[in-house]
């Protein structure tokens, strides 16, 4: 914000003559320290539930990995992938408890996939937040054929920002829909895109019908997207995760064409775009 | 050291800092519904959930302009002080160096994106006439721009007036009437907010 730096500009004003009024004028026109500028805006540093140490383990003839996928003031979210490790294994999550400030809270799993299962544990987080709990556990009740086993997950409650990404383009209209779109991972070799498609016209379906540029060192590879066969009634949402072998940064952002297929017959390319914001600091590296 | 040469180093001292009373919070997430790509090791970025501000700020402002509108028509150059009390919400969280703010003083300012405040305000015009005193009820727009209405006084002659202004950023636009005539100003405002901010 331009203006957020009143204070050192004055200083600086006061301390190097000649006209310190004029010098402060200046120095709150042009900016000393417009870090808080930036165009849109990249998640903010929040409180987040993580897990604690690495959550892979055997237990049984299964193995079980585990990792937050949400986390807000209304409790975490919990992933739990459960793989046989031997044909013969069929392993089961029973049950699951997260114990957290002294508090028991119990939930029941909800299957997402094969090998995936959901653990919402819904608490004041908010509050355990700002009372300073910042550890917890989670017991996960497991069935791998023999006597019931108790796996416990460690989770700590930290701030940071989940990424740094930042879209490159506002809302967009393909055909009877609008879409948005939203980054929801940017790391080394990889991006996640989450598309929110909304009806900009009464009965409009949409269908994922691929991307439209070839794949290039900068473009990368589609690694995870909706199915190309299946039609979708609006609102919804699609998720697109790319493997990348080049960073992207606020000079070499990333972009993608997204192949939208409308209830009209008509395909529509919908281009994506992820980008670092640039931060300009005067003074600085 | 007389008191206009103290004004500068006291605003200084004081200028263009926040105090967090928290250590950040949570953000704002469905917990309850399970992620769109249940697969993809990752956590959903939470919606931030805002911040709740106090804010005091002194300022200083310059105005050139017109007086005795309605009587005796003439050029006006005055300046001032105010000092302003206000609440406010933002619906962005800050971040201080690119971490979770921690509670304490920083040197950064934050702005409220909404907000009511009270202002207190006194103008030296370049004549021997002090005046007027006045007290807005303002109403902040948007981070950088505010509009307020208030009633004033004039203490040469004791008469009680209304004053009005409007401020994007640092420019200040400003009108006031009394019974014996008004003005209307442009000019720069120079504010420096303390603020003490609650992630909400």
């Amino acid at each position: 914000m331009l203006f957020s730096l009143a204070g050192p500009c004055t200083l600086a004003a006061f301390v190097s003559p000649p006209g310190p009024l004029l010098a402060c004028l200046l120095a709150l026109l042009v900016g000393c320290d417009t870090r808080q500028w930036r165009p849109t805006l990249p998640p903010a540093h929040l409180a987040y539930w993580r897990v604690a140490q690495p959550a892979a383990r055997s237990v049984g003839c299964a193995s079980v990995d585990a990792w937050v996928s949400k986390s807000g003031k209304a409790g975490l979210g919990l992933t739990v992938e459960l793989r046989p490790r031997e044909p013969a294994c069929s392993p089961r999550l029973g049950g699951a408890t997260l114990v957290v400030a002294g508090q028991r809270v119990s939930t029941v799993p909800v299957r997402t996939g094969a090998e995936h299962h959901y653990l919402p544990f819904l608490f004041d987080n908010d509050r355990a937040w700002r009372a300073g709990v910042r550890d917890a556990h989670v017991e996960l009740l497991l069935d791998t054929g023999g006597p019931a086993i108790t796996a416990t997950i460690a989770l700590h409650q930290l701030g940071l920002q989940p990424h740094d990404g930042v879209v490159g383009q506002e809302e967009t209209q393909a055909g009877c829909a609008r879409v948005d779109a939203e980054v929801l991972d940017l790391r080394e070799g990889r991006v996640v895109l989450r598309l929110h498609l909304q009806s900009a016209q009464a009965g409009c379906r949409v269908r994922f019908a691929g991307i439209s540029s070839e794949r290039t060192a900068r473009t990368g590879r589609l690694d995870v997207a909706p199915p190309t066969d299946r039609w979708y009634s609006l609102p919804t949402r699609w998720v697109l995760s790319f493997a990348l072998e080049q960073a992207v940064s606020a000079k070499q952002p990333w972009g993608k064409e997204v192949l939208v297929a409308t209830s009209d017959g008509k395909t529509h390319p919908v281009a994506v775009g992820v980008s670092r914001p640039f931060y300009f600091r005067l003074g600085s590296p | 050291m007389r008191a206009g040469a103290a004004l500068p180093w006291l605003l200084v001292g004081t200028a263009c800092i926040h105090f967090d009373r928290d250590s950040g919070a949570p953000g704002l997430a469905d917990v309850a519904r399970p992620p769109d790509a249940p697969g993809l090791r990752l956590v959903e970025p939470a919606q931030r959930p805002g911040e709740t501000l106090v804010l005091l700020t002194p300022g200083v402002f310059l105005l050139g302009g017109a007086r005795g509108l309605g009587h005796d028509l003439r050029g006006m150059g005055t300046y001032g002080a105010e000092l302003s009390l206000e609440w406010g919400t933002r619906a962005d969280n800050h971040d201080d160096d690119g971490e979770l703010p921690r509670r304490g003083w920083r040197p950064d300012v934050v702005l409220p994106d909404r907000g009511w405040g009270l202002t207190l305000a006194g103008h030296f015009f370049d004549g021997p006439e002090v005046g007027p005193i006045s007290l807005e009820l303002r109403r902040r727009l948007s981070d950088l721009s505010l509009i307020g209405l208030g009633p004033s006084y004039q203490p040469t002659n004791h008469q009680a007036g209304a004053l009005a202004s409007a401020q994007w950023g640092p420019f200040l636009l400003r009108a006031g009437y009394a019974r014996e005539g008004g003005f209307v100003g442009a000019g720069l405002d120079l504010f420096y907010p303390m603020a003490w901010v609650r992630t909400r």
